[in-house]
């Protein structure tokens, strides 16, 4: 299928400011994902607030409810903004998603207003009757809001323990701060401070706009260019590129266990990874993921499979940081049979005891999700975008060309490469494992 | 086999085509021109709470709570590979679900198809269960409970529904307890899949860039053609009040999670009727709690509610409940809040822009949910389990009347009905 052997060439509309859009008529929804990077620094915990801040009203709609009413009028477009760790950057996403006009009753135009409330969020908050940069109650409301997400925050069990890993694992680095930032960051934030946090992402944050769905290239571009491009509305803008997090050599591998009141311990195993840089080296990584940790993979057929362990133990790649994660949800009393494993497994592959089966149902599995990529609209977007990063442009098809070459040395390669530095255990405080 | 029948649909220009298996399997096939994947969704009506139940030979069977989930776990195993084995072979996604009422396994493959379809309905259709292999499942098994019991929101709910009911089997989570786990047994998995595992029960659902005709000689040869007739479910034995009014219990959370139930009068039964109910009752809860109405933002500007709130309605041919969620620090507060603005809302009635502007929103999501082969094909068999046609939705829409969602709102959010559920924090 054709749209699997191409990749649409990024559109520059301004420095710093790509378009990769994909027109694709199959689908009934379009996607916008415009991403705003900027670095994990300072102003992260200010990007955080002003995400929930734009939700409450701008210029023409001046509350929530009127913005969800706008946005329902337009037959249920959707327009959202967050801030979140990616690729080693700290990057705030508008995402803005509408139907395409052909499934619509005829006449209905949506696109150039849905744009216009996307744009507006940004461009034009609501702004005090006082000259403040944002009102008083909306603001405390909000910060309110943010500090009782973060104390509230070990309610999600694996999004904390993850969270909780995350900055053990990457403390002294900025991968290991808290997007969000902490309870007394957000306390200190004033109204100017998420002004200029708001400006900074407008005038100083690379862009990155990523379009999948029934949409016509040139009025989009043409619409962003109206906000974006060099004679638009933010014309002088001066876009800088987040460099890439600096990798860490590990030393003696650490050992880290917290306890908190949890019925279902939380395993975290985290190896440090070179960063791949050409695509064999991004697929050689990717397979040795699935030959380890995938979902046919070692980890998942001796711990769960074969001795009962866990209901899931699967791994992930961070490819932009250098790190490779296993994560898991264990009895806190299987936690050293499971971390014996994951060493034992490791080691095995990057010996190079692989089987060609166990190769194989991996390389499949990876070549299944290339060949479906086509069919969601979402898991394109993901995958310009991160081809876009990776500044490799290849398409689905040149993909698969690649993976179809690796073998067994190369995955034993990739696992031999990998460092140990830290495992993470959130267990209750009564289990053998926090006891000793 | 039975010739196709085929309808197409005005709204979105998809064509269903359906046929019934001389075994009596219902079978739903969707073309999707143009995409690489195809998706098989194959399913049942037996559920969670369906623990005590008839079997083939009409004998009385008692089984611990959470074995369709565990039979759902063991079909997995195989017969003698197993069924993660064969599809990882072919590349394929795959994966199983157990609800209250319903059992379902699906596959989404690009260019295995045929060899899914095979392994698909073979698995599902003959499994091998032993005592051996049911013990080697309850570690995993328990895992999977103890996740769920550990996140608050699934602890609110199931408490809700122990406020809401005092004998109906929703009580009880679709995945049991540790316990019942531990004491299911392989006869016990085995009468399960007798009574019900059987062509009557099975519907089926195929959605790919195939010719309908071809694939249903296909599903022809795969289908099981004996084992007629069906085991029974025992109805539903349930009181017309609520449990009670006002449930708390402690849990491992920051910060009070208090939910609130209007328990729905009888059921309507499957069908046309219960979609229906479904939209209506969900056009009340969004005029009333949606972000875009007059008394969502109230509460959320007052501080009473912030954005863990959240509320929707649900229901089954047996049960039928609307509800509201969220965090707060002063559940009583919460709760009279929320009758207030239920109390406000219901004197004032639904205004027309208002349901003119939801139903267009709605229109969107919906168009926007049946796209591509496996979401189309889960569609066609939930409307399948449920009797219903996958894009009758589209026409409840045009024909949804401001009377009608007043006169349901009267009916659902009746304050003698009412019960909240709070999750407090361990003292």
């Amino acid at each position: 299928m054709a749209l699997l052997e191409s990749f649409p060439r990024p559109r520059t509309l301004a420095p710093g400011v790509d378009l990769l859009c994909l027109p694709e008529r199959r689908f009934k929804r379009v996607l916008l994902h415009l991403h705003f990077d900027r670095p994990l620094d300072a102003r992260r915990p200010a990007r955080s607030l002003l995400c929930q801040i734009l939700d409450h009203g701008t210029e023409r709609h001046s509350t929530r409810q009127e913005l969800a009413c706008a946005e329902e009028d337009l037959y249920g477009v959707t327009v959202a903004q967050n801030s979140d760790r990616h690729a080693g950057m700290q990057r705030t996403t508008l995402r803005v998603s509408w139907v395409g006009e052909e499934f619509l009753p005829e006449g209905a135009r949506v696109t150039e207003p849905v744009l216009e409330l996307a744009r507006e969020r940004f461009e034009a908050p609501l702004r005090a009757a006082s000259g403040a940069p944002f009102p008083a109650e909306t603001l405390e409301r909000e910060r309110e809001q943010l500090l009782r997400q973060i104390r509230t925050f070990p309610e999600h069990r694996s999004a904390y323990a993850r969270e909780q890993f995350l900055q053990a694992m990457c403390a002294g680095e900025p991968y290991g701060l808290p997007p969000w930032g902490t309870a007394e960051e957000v306390v200190a934030l004033t109204g100017e401070d998420l002004e200029a946090a708001r400006v900074d992402l407008l005038d100083h944050a690379r862009v990155t706009a990523v379009a999948v769905g029934p949409v016509d290239p040139e009025r989009l571009a043409g619409a962003l260019a109206d906000w974006l491009g060099p004679a638009g509305l933010r014309g002088g803008a001066a876009r800088e590129v987040v460099p890439l997090p600096r990798l860490v050599e590990p030393g003696a591998m650490r050992e880290r266990r917290e306890t908190q009141p949890v019925d279902q311990a939380k395993f975290h195993y985290g190896w440090r990874a070179p960063r791949p840089v050409t695509g064999p080296q991004v697929e050689t990584q990717a397979l040795m993921n699935d030959v380890v940790g995938g979902m046919h993979g070692r980890l998942f057929r001796i711990v769960r499979e074969e001795r009962s362990l866990a209901y899931g133990i699967y791994s992930s790649s961070s490819t932009f940081v250098g790190m490779w994660t296993v994560a898991a949800g264990i009895d806190a009393n299987s936690f050293d049979e499971v971390l014996r494993t994951v060493d034992e497994q490791v080691a095995d592959v990057a010996a190079g005891n692989l089987t060609d089966a166990e190769i194989e149902v991996a390389r499949v599995g990876l070549l299944h999700d290339l060949d479906s990529l086509g069919d969601s609209a979402s898991r394109l977007a993901r995958s310009l975008d991160r081809e876009h990063l990776l500044g490799l442009y290849r398409s689905p098809a040149e993909r698969a060309a690649q993976l179809r070459k690796l073998g067994a040395a190369d995955v034993a390669a990739a696992a031999g490469r990998l460092r140990p530095d830290l495992v993470h255990l959130v267990a209750a405080a009564e289990t053998a494992a926090i006891v000793g | 086999m039975s010739r196709l029948e085929s309808t197409t649909d005005s709204c979105l220009g998809e064509t269903l085509h359906r046929a019934t298996s001389p075994s009596g399997v219902e079978i739903a096939l969707l073309r999707t021109p143009g995409y690489a994947t195809a998706s098989g969704h194959f399913g049942l009506r037996f559920g969670s709470t369906d623990t005590r139940f008839r079997g083939i030979d009409g004998a009385a069977v008692e089984v611990p709570d959470g074995s369709a989930h565990f039979l759902e776990h063991k079909l997995f195993e195989g017969r003698e590979e197993k069924v993660f084995d064969r599809f990882g072979k072919l590349g394929a996604d795959f994966n199983g679900g157990t609800g209250f009422f319903e059992t379902t396994y699906y596959f989404v493959s690009a260019g295995r198809f045929d060899e899914c379809l095979e392994v698909l309905l073979d698995f599902v259709q003959h499994p091998l269960i032993t005592q051996e292999r049911v013990d080697k499942e309850m570690g995993i098994i328990e895992q999977e409970v103890r996740m769920y019991e550990d996140q608050p929101g699934f602890r609110s709910w199931m408490l809700l529904h122990r406020a809401l009911y005092r004998r109906h089997p929703i009580r009880v989570p679709p995945g049991g307890f540790v316990d019942s786990v531990r004491a299911t047994t392989a006869e016990h998995l085995q009468k399960c899949f007798d009574a019900f595992y059987r062509p009557l029960n099975f519907k089926l659902a195929l959605s790919g860039d195939f010719e309908p005709e071809a694939v249903l000689d296909k599903v022809e040869a795969l289908l099981d053609t004996d084992r007629p007739g069906s085991g029974a479910r025992a109805p539903v034995d349930e009181i017309e009040t609520i449990a009670a009014p006002w449930l708390e219990e402690e849990f491992n959370v920051e910060q009070p999670r208090v939910t609130i139930g209007w328990r729905d009068r009888a059921g309507v039964g499957l069908g046309a009727a219960m979609l229906r109910r479904q939209q209506v009752s969900a056009f009340v809860m969004d005029l009333l709690f949606g972000v875009s109405s007059p008394f969502h933002e109230d509460l959320y500007l007052r501080g009473v509610i912030d954005d863990s709130f959240g509320a929707h309605y649900t229901c089954d041919a047996s049960y039928g409940y609307a509800m509201a969620s969220g965090r707060t620090d002063d559940p009583v507060r919460f709760a009279d809040e929320v009758r207030g603005a239920v109390a406000r809302f219901l004197q004032r009635g639904p205004r027309q822009d208002d349901l003119d502007r939801m139903v267009r929103a709605a229109w969107g999501g919906a168009v926007t949910s049946l796209q591509g082969p496996s979401a189309l094909a889960s569609a066609a068999l939930t409307a399948s389990l449920e009797g219903y046609d996958p894009f009758a939705v589209f026409r409840i829409f045009q024909t949804i009347t401001r009377d009608e969602v007043a006169e349901r709102a009267q009916e659902l959010l009746d304050p003698g009905r009412m019960a909240v559920a709070v999750l407090r924090p361990k003292s």
